[in-house]
């Protein structure tokens, strides 16, 4: 195989003084030398990553950010966030139409676009891909997310009734997915011209569809690649085996996108993107990426990726928030807010506001490991929830635990997205004496006071050192008060830490959360109505704020939607039942982490709902 | 030239059990001067500070003062490897006595040593851990079973040449018992090449107690341990070393004062160096 | 000496009896394993297999039990387990989602070519030393010689090649000059440019061998730290062998000897010293394989090499007794191994030994 990059100079017997010089000082200068010049030309971009990504179809990948930041590049949406703005603009499709009061959506295609495998971009990829979405049903990824939905009647009409991960699906025979298509959810009107039937107004849909997870795959490709199934009992579609994953579609890529997928590793995670030299150019024809070659390496190892964007071997490089001070001025980014890099040729462009927030649960029926109810349950008295969260010093922790790069939040939203609004109330300040008097007016009617201490166990995730510092201070703080609580910490491994959540065995346990999309949706549901994610696993549930969820998720009218979010957010708030630590700011274009950027690169901006680059905006000086 | 003698005249053993001796007292009184508190005490504005007049290993990433820390850990850490090669030791002893004097017993417990010894000492020590369940206290019983071998083996080789010499030929004639013959007499006799291996027995079980430690076995953020000081101090290690380098260097005190009285008890105690 | 007929057959014979006795011992070793894996008081045997966290149906549960034969009597259960060991089922690792034998063996050439450098690396610093501090017995260069010693081994080995990574890596790079990297076989960049054709799974080998200059560059690089950092277990012991030898060389009459060949005093000494020295070196080889083995499960972790000793590692913290245990067996086979190798190679030079 070639090697991609400029040649390098070998080095010729005749130059070598002597075999331990070459040893010495060519070896190693060698295997920096051939980063270095790849680094140095002008047409290559080469970015040190903390986690490269698992896969590449559109339809799987949530955890994984990295996945995300290759399909942004290869794939294009019907419409999308260009720039730094959060409101979707017409990208594939020139224009659109709502109607039915929300649940039906007509498209208007731009013409003349190919796929990079050479084929045309039609109506009938448009469908193609969103039936695949719901047709593939991946539990774990997107297509129970958008389109297929998550809680009745779902978005898409037939997909909640066809999903077997989120919906009321029984099989995956071939009646299933007929049925499904009988639904209409996706209808080709003509070449140029798509509709989209939905189940229920949902005020989320064009904001969903302008993220990944709108991504247009090329069908052609697909169908390629692809193999029926052998059980005859298994229904599909040319392209697309229900409820079942496409291994080609992994690791390989075919849409419009300004960039194709060279390469992709799967064993170590590694990317290479090449130009697309077919690219159509975008609406205003104005699109041509400036970098041909973007390689994408995962560097495990903080101390490589920070040296190499030091030495500029590397263009961009992850450096996690707990070490941005070995790039960044501590004291004038503590006291003044502001980002001056250590180094000269290094620019730290931010703080951005960014789509994760760190929060604390409270488990209102806190369960023992074979099931039964434990006899304890502090959590169910609102002077015990009001008590923790005001012993939770948050301004501490947002300072020196996450360095600076959280901001204060009113509620489990960021300011980056829709619905955030900071005139909510919380029912809580950092106060211990409050704490203390809270704490011992609920103890003489739980049962625990310092002549009878009751103990309590605080769970973290052993790989992230950052619950522990938060659980050991809010430990510190609650057992300090000596209200007749001893609160332990102990940390666990990963899988161990999930499934004490998961099985309801934590008490007071802290978390972090990000969001694939601006939409506020995702949160909103998993904080404030009973089946949601996160309040699951504490037991909440407050049916007035369940109702306006489902209210807002239907209501195309902004104006109306925000209010409706406003209230329910309020509603949940004065329960109490979770204390929001800080919504995440960030530096440069994070897709795992925050990210560094040499001086050299030019035209980046950042817009929240991105992970990771848009590369077509980069170039090199 | 008696024992004694011989650590007089080794300037560098006399300088090992020095330090030795200030390492234990510092780790015995480590808990009553430093309060147990100071490992939940978190002092984020604090964190990851160097060294200065107030902590004088500076601070780790909790706020900690990481001199204290090192002083804690040199309790667990001392007390833990000491212990091991104590039972370690009185478990071998007892077997390779035995071995030594009961025939039957010989061919069986040398075949269990065999297997034991033809395993490295590290995976050994990691397997039964891995087995028990990671904890510092199921290390510690993996470590002991790991170094009890050979105890045996050393035990029982010089019971078996003690039990050639005429005074326990003369013992059988005046029809002392079998077992007062072994405990009383011979064990004391034979025990010397034990005690000559034993303290820097100590350091060894030190450094893999710490390195196990170190990948995986540590007791948490919680319990202070070289090895796990050592292992959450790397995360750091380019914005505050010393983290790093001061548990280590702790490690490394300990285990060369240990070699260097070990290098005396060699000299002083093996009969078979003796000759 | 010419291996005769007669020669041969005494050969053999002495290779099959070494063998079985060090088949026993290897027997042995499975006892222990299988102990460990089925028979500790207190442990369910089926945790290993259990993700901690991710619950297993109750039908999966029984069909587990089934395949360990778990509800038989113990000697039947190890009777099935020799069987399964024999045939290469050596179980399946969570870790490296991947049964054990071929995760093992997948990442053994990465340990292989580490050990293999330490070893060069403490023989070509260890040998100079031992003899430099034989040849000044009692005078500086022996004390510090024997001072260094004594550091070496007091020295936990996987602070030292944290050490190692500060400066060399870190502290170097701070400053400019060049840095010699602290993480993997080679750089990724590398890697990907100019990839490897694989032939032995040794990097330095192959890529020397297909003339990939690069690539050579860049893991021969990446080797410099970690098998320094290894090679200070063996260090000691080759400098207190080299010397006691060289000393005892220099006892011999060998002046003499050497006056009749007139061959040159040095030329004599080394020869012998080393003769000497090859003895207690190769008696010892198998036990120092598993030394180094067990430093590289640190010095790998150390340094994220990918072999056998990180994957073992790996292990621990996933709590896969199923690894870890397999793993000191393999450990164990490679130790023998290496001893029915070198003992054959004694009883090919030296008929003695062949009683």
């Amino acid at each position: 195989m070639k090697p991609i990059g400029p040649d390098e100079p070998k080095a010729s017997a005749a130059t070598r003084p002597s075999r331990r010089a070459f040893l010495a000082t060519g070896a190693a200068m060698a295997a920096v030398a051939g980063a270095r010049d790849a680094s140095a030309a002008n047409h290559t971009l080469v970015w040190d990553i903390a986690a490269g990504p698992q896969y590449v179809d559109p339809v799987l990948g949530t955890s994984a950010q990295a996945n995300v930041m290759v399909l942004q590049n290869v794939y294009e949406r019907l419409v999308w966030y260009d720039g730094p703005k959060m409101e979707p603009v017409p990208w594939l499709a020139t224009g659109w139409e709502v109607k039915d009061n929300g649940q039906r959506y007509v498209f208007k295609l731009r013409k003349g676009i190919k796929f990079q495998d050479g084929t045309n971009f039609d109506a009938q990829a448009v469908k193609f891909s969103f039936d695949r979405a719901v047709l593939l049903d991946d539990p774990t990824g997107i297509g129970s997310f958008f389109p297929t939905g998550t809680a009745e009647p779902g978005i898409f009409k037939g997909a909640w009734a066809f999903s077997k991960s989120f919906g009321a699906g029984k099989d995956y025979s071939q009646a299933a997915v007929d049925a499904y298509l009988a639904a209409g959810a996706v209808k080709v009107v003509d070449a140029e011209t798509v509709e989209f039937n939905l189940a229920q107004p949902y005020g989320a849909f064009l904001s969903d569809i302008a993220t990944f997870m709108g991504s247009i795959v090329s069908p052609s490709y697909v169908i390629a690649h692809w193999k029926k199934p052998s059980d005859p009992q298994r229904g599909f579609v040319p392209g697309v085996t229900a409820g079942q994953r496409d291994d080609w579609m992994l690791a390989n890529a075919s849409g419009t996108g300004p960039y194709t997928l060279s390469i992709f590793d799967k064993a170590t995670a590694n990317v290479v993107l090449k130009a697309n030299p077919q690219y159509w150019g975008g609406p205003a024809g104005n699109v041509k990426p400036a970098l041909q070659s973007v390689i994408v390496r995962t560097t495990l190892d903080q101390a490589t990726r920070l040296l190499d964007i030091k030495s500029g071997s590397v263009d961009i490089a992850d450096i996690a928030t707990a070490s941005v001070f070995d790039v960044v001025d501590k004291a004038k980014w503590l006291d003044q807010k502001k980002l001056e890099p250590l180094t000269p040729g290094v620019s730290v462009p931010g703080p951005f506001p960014w789509l994760t927030i760190y929060f604390a649960k409270m488990n209102l029926k806190i369960k023992n490991p074979d099931g039964s109810l434990a006899a304890f349950q502090p959590f169910q008295d609102i002077r015990v929830r009001k008590a923790f969260a005001s012993a939770v010093n948050d301004a501490d922790i947002r300072r020196n635990v996450f360095n600076g790069f959280a901001e204060a939040i009113p509620w489990g939203l960021t300011p980056a997205q829709f619905g955030y609004d900071p005139s909510i109330k919380k029912a809580y300040s950092f106060d211990l004496k409050a704490a203390k008097e809270m704490l011992e007016a609920a103890g003489s009617d739980l049962g625990f006071s310092a002549a009878k201490p009751r103990d309590m166990v605080l769970i973290t995730n052993a790989a992230a050192p950052w619950q522990g510092y938060i659980a050991t201070q809010v430990a510190s703080n609650i057992n300090q008060l000596n209200v007749g609580l001893k609160l332990d910490v102990k940390a666990l491994s990963f899988t161990e830490y999930v499934n004490s959540w998961r099985a309801q065995l934590t008490s007071f346990s802290i978390h972090s959360t990000f969001s694939l999309t601006a939409d506020p949706n995702s949160w909103l549901s998993m904080f404030g109505t009973a089946a949601g994610f996160w309040a699951r696993t504490s037991s909440y549930d407050n049916p007035k704020a369940g109702a306006l969820f489902k209210e807002q998720f239907q209501s195309i009218d902004p104006k109306q939607r925000a209010r409706l979010i406003s209230e329910m957010m309020q509603l949940v708030n004065d329960d109490v039942a979770w204390v929001w630590l800080g919504a995440a700011t960030a530096y440069g274009q994070p897709t795992f982490n925050p990210n560094v950027l040499r001086s050299t690169v030019k035209g980046f901006y950042y817009n929240p709902t991105y992970q990771g680059f848009y590369f077509p905006a980069l170039s090199k000086a | 030239m008696s024992a004694v003698g011989l650590l007089r005249r080794s300037k560098l053993a006399m300088a090992g059990a020095g330090m030795f001796l200030v390492l234990l007292l510092v780790g015995a009184a480590a808990p009553s001067m430093i309060s147990a508190s100071i490992v939940r005490d978190v002092h984020f504005e604090g964190k990851l500070m160097p060294p200065d007049a107030r902590h004088w290993f500076g601070t780790d990433d909790y706020g900690r003062d990481l001199f204290s820390m090192v002083l804690l850990a040199a309790n667990l850490d001392l007390s833990a490897s000491i212990a091991i090669v104590a039972v370690a030791t009185v478990i071998g002893v007892v077997l390779g006595a035995l071995a030594g004097f009961v025939p039957r017993l010989d061919q069986p417990l040398m075949r269990i040593t065999d297997i034991f010894l033809s395993v490295p000492n590290l995976v050994l020590a990691m397997a039964i851990a891995a087995v028990l369940g990671r904890s510092i206290g199921n290390l510690s019983i993996a470590l002991v079973f790991v170094w009890w071998p050979i105890y045996c083996r050393l035990m029982r080789g010089q019971v078996l040449s003690e039990r050639e010499k005429p005074y326990v030929k003369a013992l059988a004639v005046l029809g002392v018992g079998r077992w007062r013959t072994i405990f009383r007499h011979v064990i004391p006799n034979a025990i010397f090449p034990v005690i000559a291996r034993a303290p820097a027995d100590v350091g060894l079980v030190l450094i893999t107690m710490a390195a196990l430690s170190y990948i995986g076995f540590g007791p948490g953020p919680y319990v202070p341990e070289w090895g796990s000081l050592i292992a959450s101090g790397q995360a750091y290690i380019f914005q505050a070393p010393w983290l790093v380098i001061f548990p280590g260097a702790a490690i490394f005190l300990t285990s060369l004062s240990l070699n260097l009285i070990g290098d005396w008890a060699r000299d002083a105690f093996d009969p078979r160096l003796r000759s | 000496m010419g291996l005769t007929g007669g020669n041969r057959l005494e050969l053999l014979g002495y290779t099959v009896r070494r063998l079985g006795g060090l088949g026993l011992v290897l027997l042995g070793v499975s006892i222990l394993v299988f102990v460990l894996l089925r028979g500790m008081p207190g442990v369910d045997p089926l945790s290993a297999y259990l993700t901690p966290g991710l619950p297993m149906s109750p039908e999966a549960l029984k069909g587990l039990r089934q395949e360990l034969h778990l509800d038989e009597p113990l000697p039947l259960q190890y009777v099935y387990y020799v069987i399964d060991l024999l045939r290469g089922d050596w179980g399946f690792s969570r870790t490296a989602a991947q049964p054990v034998i071929p995760a093992l063996l997948a990442r053994l050439p990465a340990t292989i070519e580490l050990a293999v450098s330490a070893v060069l690396l403490s023989s070509a610093i260890g040998v100079p030393a031992g003899i430099i501090a034989a040849l000044r017995r009692d005078r500086m260069p022996d004390i510090v010689v024997r001072v260094v010693s004594i550091t070496g081994i007091s020295f936990p080995v996987f602070w030292f090649g944290i050490l190692l990574q500060l400066v060399f890596f870190y502290y170097a790079g701070q400053l400019g000059l060049p840095a010699l990297p602290s993480r993997g076989r080679v750089d990724d960049l590398v890697a990907l440019q100019y990839p490897l054709t694989p032939v032995t799974g040794f990097f330095l080998i192959d890529s020397l061998v297909t003339g990939n200059l690069p690539f050579f560059a860049s893991a021969l690089a990446h080797l410099v730290l970690p098998a320094f950092t290894l090679s200070l277990i063996g260090l000691a012991t080759v400098v207190r062998i080299m010397r006691a030898s060289m000393l005892e060389v220099l006892r011999q009459d060998y002046i003499l000897l050497a006056r009749s060949k007139g061959l040159p005093l040095r030329t004599v000494l080394l020869r012998h010293a080393l003769r000497n020295a090859i003895t207690p070196v190769l008696t010892t080889a198998g036990t120092t394989l598993g030394i180094l083995l067990g430093g590289a499960v640190v010095v790998e972790t150390v340094f994220s090499w990918p072999g056998i000793g990180r994957l073992a590692a790996q292990g621990i913290l996933n709590n896969d007794s199923v690894l870890v245990v397999g793993f000191a067996l393999f450990v164990a086979t490679m130790m023998v191994v290496v001893n029915l190798a070198v003992d054959i190679l004694y009883a090919v030079v030296d008929p003695r030994v062949r009683y």
